[in-house]
């Protein structure tokens, strides 16, 4: 491992243009200039001032060497800044950084924006952000001085102009709310036990090209990505090669191409069409249409709980393409229905993303259950889902959209406890989709036509 | 720099030492930090001007319009001129290969060779040398420098009156410290080493964090990222050599590995974090590993798995574990093992011994993952416990995608309540399967007596207690299963 070495461009644009200038006439003015002047005053003088002009050529070039230095150089014990900087720092260029003792940023004019350091011995030194290269470089610079600089003390300012770099960066454009960044942060990244693909990773000669990760944990990762086309898609990749055997690789593999030959079939405009699914480096890749908009976890993070008609319109079009998919034959169970797999645009279309058959063809590879466990039910959990699984899961993600709580896993939900206002009609069907018992949960078609019988009433 | 070198078929390790740091340091900071082309564009410029007659180029100009002018006639140039020209160049071009040379070896790094049985200190890429060998090493004297930076000397002397003088500013990172540390603490005959030596040497805890993020920020990850790591692949600076992988978690690989320095067999816990551009997410997965790290460091029982350090290379996080010779319960089963009931029953004594510590510490830690696969029985049929990967902080990941076994799992885990009696229906889970050889049915109480009658009535009812799916009813803590089973 070598030692860590951050070298960071700090200069203004005159000070380059002038170096530049000055670099490539060096033959000019560092050789030829002076060998001229002393050839001729050696004429009148007839003393070898050759001598000392040709020391003073090497001066010049040793001053050009040492002034088109712009780089502050940071590794992990010290920081060294350019030389044009030294003379405010009494000609001391490095520093350890146990001797930055405060950092600041001030700013005296719009965009004119300062960082200060304070060294000890009354040292300090006032950087304008214009002069570093961009903004990641201003951030690296932070961070660095963050990370090393134990007994530097930032300021608040500093502190917030940080978050802002950094908020910037990994906002999409869905989260406005800063403060659940960190809970999302945790929700969607966990460890994994392989590397996920990095942003600008090409996939089947470079016909997907990786843009932006959106979650990954386990044996699993989601992005984003651009097709041939141009157009944005979203990539579920699985990676479950670590510990089978070939064997149980291949067949893992055939299992995970046929789900998805059935699901490709699946043509429904509320639910994400699959456009590809191909392996790759032992990788297992599912191509999904991209649906726009916010999923419903989110949206209730940010905005709260749902209007309950919000709620029973939501239901009923879930209900509808729930009908779609048990009604095919053979039927398919989604087994991942939750607010996370549910879109809503412009408050009213519903789309379905994302099946939950992959997880089941991990979980039982792995004898490990994958799934978000509030949302399962106990049929499901013990592996053997069937059509009314789909039904608790409804259930409990209706119940989430009531109280913008997540529901206690395995258990009957009971709206009214939560909230005590609710209708009796939506208390009484998340606890009956909810029932424990799958054969004492209700059918499809008597919650379709007590959820119309509802609508129309309200209409 | 990361060669592994053998002689003798001895595993080597070489420490960056480098004691001519400060000229090297100027030297690389302005002649090989990517203007490296300017300095020689310079250089270049110097030397075409004077091999190929610049001087006599300019003297001939000035000769011509001297001619042309009568002030300048007065004046002719000297011959002596000329050659002093020609001595200035030539005396130029000598030196230049000369500054090169010297250049060249100043920047070769001197390198502290600690192998098992000598200790070399080699300058100038082998130039220069001495060499000590380990057995007469007799103390470790240690004079700290000043208090802002951590600096000091270390004095090894040894039996034969000589003694090497090592200043820790030269050593080049902290993982080289650390080896350093591990070699004289490694090392029979040094009974005392300075603690505030051991302070400077060993890296504090939160140096993971620090060295993720440097990483990150000067992205150096360099092996292939795709693929796990290949066998024979060394990490932490040579330290540890990937023997094989011998499993896979949800959240983590585990290699089997040898320890060069300590010599010994042990096991890596791979955790990726994943070198996605944000650090902040790579922190965040980081600081929950870090908490496994301080729980297991702490707890000290020779029945449970002893975590001995944890370093963050390539983007992926390692905790090093000792390593248990023996095989998993499960894999004992599976390799067609029947336990006798007695077998089973001195088993169900040692889970509990296991659990009762867990459950009674101050802070008690409840396991939550106490399946036939963490539990290893080693040759002297003695039961250890592997793998802390959900543990106390279930609540970090309640909502994230794994559950962990099912049949194991009992209903207020799944529902993220931390209990003692989550275990005991995880100890109940597997004593059923030691007996049946089969997983028992997730979500229910299991009685094995059911699938085999020469199971006693007594242990069956001490196994239906514990996965007795109300908590009322489910043993409250280990010791009353104890009771229980001492009846038998």
């Amino acid at each position: 491992m070598d030692e860590f070495k951050l070298p960071l461009k700090y200069t203004t644009k005159t000070n380059q243009f002038i170096l530049s200038l000055i670099f490539l006439l060096m033959p000019l003015w560092a050789v030829i200039l002076p060998f001229t002047i002393g050839l001729s005053l050696n004429q009148f003088f007839q003393v070898p001032i050759i001598l000392f002009l040709f020391f003073l050529v090497l001066l010049f070039i040793f001053l050009a060497l040492v002034f088109e230095d712009d780089k502050i150089i940071m590794t992990r014990h010290w920081v060294s800044f350019p030389l044009f900087l030294i003379p405010r720092l009494k000609f001391k260029r490095e520093f350890a950084y146990q001797e930055i003792l405060k950092a600041d940023i001030v700013s005296d004019l719009p965009n004119k924006e300062q960082i200060v350091l304070f060294f000890n011995n009354n040292l300090n030194l006032t950087m304008d952000l214009k002069f570093f290269k961009n903004i990641q470089e201003i951030e690296q610079f932070l961070l660095t001085i963050e990370i090393c600089a134990k007994n530097c003390e930032r300021s608040s300012n500093l502190i917030e102009y940080q978050n802002k770099i950094l908020i910037a960066e990994l906002k999409d454009n869905t989260l406005s709310y800063t403060k659940l960044w960190d809970e999302e942060l945790n929700y969607r990244f966990c460890p994994t036990n392989f590397q996920p693909l990095t942003i600008g990773a090409r996939l089947r000669n470079d016909q997907f090209i990786v843009l932006k990760q959106i979650a990954f944990g386990g044996f699993s990762a989601v992005y984003l990505a651009t097709n041939l086309n141009k157009q944005e898609v979203i990539l579920k990749e699985m990676v479950i090669y670590n510990f089978l055997t070939p064997e149980q690789v291949i067949k893992v593999n055939e299992l995970f191409r046929r789900e998805a030959s059935i699901l490709a079939k699946l043509n429904h405009p509320k639910i994400a069409k699959i456009l590809d699914f191909f392996v790759e480096n032992e990788r297992h890749y599912i191509v999904l249409e991209k649906i726009w908009g916010e999923n419903l976890r989110l949206k209730i993070r940010e905005t709260g709980c749902l209007d309950e008609n919000l709620i029973i319109q939501i239901a009923h079009k879930l209900a509808l393409i729930l009908d779609y998919i048990h009604g095919l034959n053979p039927p398919v169970i989604h087994r991942d229905i939750s607010p996370d797999n549910i879109i809503l645009q412009n408050n009213q279309d519903v789309f379905l993303i994302d099946f939950g058959s992959a997880n089941e063809i991990i979980s039982s590879a792995t004898r490990t259950m994958i799934g978000k466990k509030a949302y399962i039910s106990p049929e499901q959990f013990k592996g053997k889902a069937n059509k009314a699984s789909d039904l608790y899961s409804l259930g409990s993600t209706l119940f989430y959209l009531a109280t913008a709580q997540e529901p206690e896993a395995l258990t009957q939900q009971e709206l009214i406890k939560f909230k005590p206002n609710c209708s009796v009609f939506l208390n009484k069907l998340i606890k009956d989709l909810t029932n424990l018992d799958y054969n004492k949960r209700p059918l499809l078609n008597d919650v379709l036509s007590k959820i119309d019988s509802v609508l129309n009433d309200l209409a | 720099m990361n060669n592994l070198t053998t002689e003798n078929n001895l595993p080597n390790y070489k420490v960056n030492y480098s004691s001519l740091k400060g000229v090297r340091k100027f030297l690389r900071h302005r002649f090989s930090l990517l203007n490296t082309y300017k300095a020689w564009y310079t250089i270049l410029i110097i030397i075409l001007f004077f091999y190929l007659g610049g001087f006599s180029f300019i003297q001939n100009i000035l000769f011509d319009l001297s001619l042309n002018n009568e002030y300048f006639t007065k004046y002719s140039f000297a011959n002596s001129a000329t050659s002093l020209f020609q001595l200035i160049s030539y005396l130029f071009c000598l030196t230049l290969p000369v500054i090169l040379l010297v250049y060249y070896l100043f920047n070769q790094e001197s390198e502290l060779i600690l192998k098992p049985d000598i200790i070399i200190l080699r300058y100038f890429a082998g130039i220069k040398q001495f060499t000590y060998p380990r057995n007469i090493l007799i103390a470790v004297k240690f004079k700290r420098e000043n208090n802002l930076k951590d600096d000091g000397e270390v004095l090894l002397e040894f039996s034969n009156k000589k003694a090497l003088k090592l200043q820790l500013k030269y050593f080049f990172d902290d993982q080289s410290k650390r080896f350093f540390l591990d070699y004289l603490q490694n090392t029979p005959q040094l009974n005392q080493i300075d603690s505030g030596l051991i302070d400077l040497l060993s890296k504090p805890d939160n140096q993971s964090y620090t060295q993720l993020w440097l990483e990150a920020l000067s992205n150096e990850a360099n092996i292939s990222n795709l693929t796990n790591l290949p066998l024979g692949y060394s990490l932490y600076n040579n330290r540890y050599t990937i023997l094989s992988q011998i499993a896979v978690g949800g959240y983590s690989i585990a290699y089997l590995a040898y320890d060069n320095v300590i010599q010994k067999n042990c096991v890596l816990k791979e955790y990726v974090l994943s070198n996605s551009v944000h650090l902040e997410i790579q922190k965040k997965v980081l600081q929950d590993i870090e908490k496994e790290y301080k729980l297991l460091k702490d707890l000290n029982n020779p029945k449970i798995v002893k975590v001995l350090a944890m370093f963050v290379e390539n983007s992926r996080a390692y905790l090093v574990l000792e390593n248990i010779t023996g095989k998993s319960l499960r894999q004992l089963i599976a390799d067609n093992k029947n336990f006798s009931q007695l077998e089973v029953i001195d088993l169900a004594y040692q889970m509990i011994e296991i659990l009762s510590f867990l459950h009674n510490l101050n802070t008690p830690i409840i396991h939550n993952d106490f399946t036939p696969e963490n539990l290893i029985l080693d040759a002297d049929s003695i039961l250890h416990l592997i793998d802390f990967n959900i543990s106390n902080y279930a609540d970090t990941f309640t909502t994230s995608l794994i559950a962990g076994k099912p049949s194991y799992t009992s209903a207020e885990q799944v529902k993220g309540h931390l209990n003692v009696q989550n275990d005991i229906y995880a100890l109940g889970a597997s004593l059923y399967f030691l007996l049946t050889n089969q997983d028992p049915e997730p979500l229910a109480q299991s009685s094995p007596r059911s699938i085999n009658h020469l199971i006693s009535k007594t242990f069956d009812e001490v196994i239906q207690k514990c996965t007795n799916q109300d908590l009322k009813f489910r043993y409250k803590n280990v010791l009353e299963i104890k009771d229980d089973l001492d009846k038998i």
